[in-house]
């Protein structure tokens, strides 16, 4: 359904702002909304036909998946908990009370009886979403840290016994970035060396090879010789 | 006591009334350039709904997801 949105600058012209409130930053933006009006897809590379019936088929897989659960096919319900959370649409703690509910829906799948294929779709999906989980968790702490260095580093402080304690680190590179560049920051203010020298060998090592965090690595190794001078 | 530099005081102040006297669009011009938007041809003619609230019922009743088009009225 096509819906022109058209940013004025009028004062209280009704959702003027609704752009920024969906991460958009830039005109024309073009995007993708369920019917509740949350983000689904935005657009993005080359604005060819092929290019958006590509994401427009994304779009409806992703409703039919909703459609489905709606109607009561619960084999679908991790399925689709994974594709909202790979979307970013769910808080941590909204991911959190899914899980809750879905882990519920599979107690009672796997009681009903069903074959290997039903308890191997099962166990993938938990699997695939305790991964997960740490990525929105890491998301979630930076973004709730704002502007607060303190929070900041209490992030840091968190992902660091994610990591040590737990042997848990995200997948996302882009959450791996955040969640070793943290650690290092923690590392940096309590002035252990020792421990920033571990996380730089492991920001190197995960995403060293990517040229859009060779800038931070940069910073990183630079801070790092500072300590030895 | 620190004192302040008179001349940076000074070049404060003038950015200061640069800012206060610079041109803003005033509302009347603003909603002329929202009209105009609304009046062009891919808007009359394209069938998009243009109310956020009209839009969401719509897609709601219909079961469909909203392709939104994102653009200004205020600048070219």
């Amino acid at each position: 359904m096509p819906f022109l949105h058209v940013t004025t600058h009028i004062p209280n012209h009704p959702y003027d702002d609704l752009l920024r409130k969906k991460g958009g930053t830039g005109f024309p933006t073009l995007m993708f909304l369920d019917p509740e009006g949350n983000k689904l897809l935005k657009l993005s590379g080359r604005r060819t036909v092929k290019a958006f019936e590509e994401q427009l088929g994304n779009t409806e897989d992703y409703m039919g998946l909703v459609r489905k659960v709606r109607d009561g096919d619960n084999s679908l319900a991790g399925r689709l908990l994974i594709k909202q959370i790979e979307l970013d649409m769910l808080s941590y703690s909204e991911v959190q009370k899914r899980v809750e509910s879905l882990n519920k829906i599979y107690a009672k799948e796997l009681k009903k009886g069903g074959g290997s294929t039903m308890r191997a779709r099962i166990e993938a999906e938990k699997k695939h979403l305790a991964g997960l989980l740490i990525d929105v968790k890491v998301r979630s702490l930076v973004t709730k840290a704002g502007r607060d260095d303190k929070k900041h580093v209490d992030a840091g402080k968190q992902f660091l016994e994610m990591w040590k304690k737990e042997g848990r680190v995200p997948k996302g590179d882009a959450e791996r970035y955040e969640f070793w560049r943290h650690i290092a920051h923690y590392a940096d203010v309590e002035r252990d060396k020792q421990l920033f020298t571990e996380v730089v060998g492991e920001f190197r090592k995960s995403l060293g090879q990517d040229r859009n965090y060779s800038r931070m690595l940069g910073l990183l190794e630079r801070r790092l010789t500072e300590w030895d001078e | 006591m620190k004192t302040i530099n008179p001349l940076r005081g000074l070049l404060a102040l003038l950015a200061l009334s640069a800012v206060s006297v610079a041109p803003t669009a005033a509302p009347q011009d603003l909603q002329r350039k929202y009209r105009q938007k609304l009046s062009k041809d891919f808007v009359r003619f394209g069938g998009w709904e243009t109310d956020y609230d009209a839009a969401r019922a719509r897609a709601k009743k219909q079961d469909k997801v909203l392709f939104v088009y994102f653009s200004r009225s205020y600048s070219p």
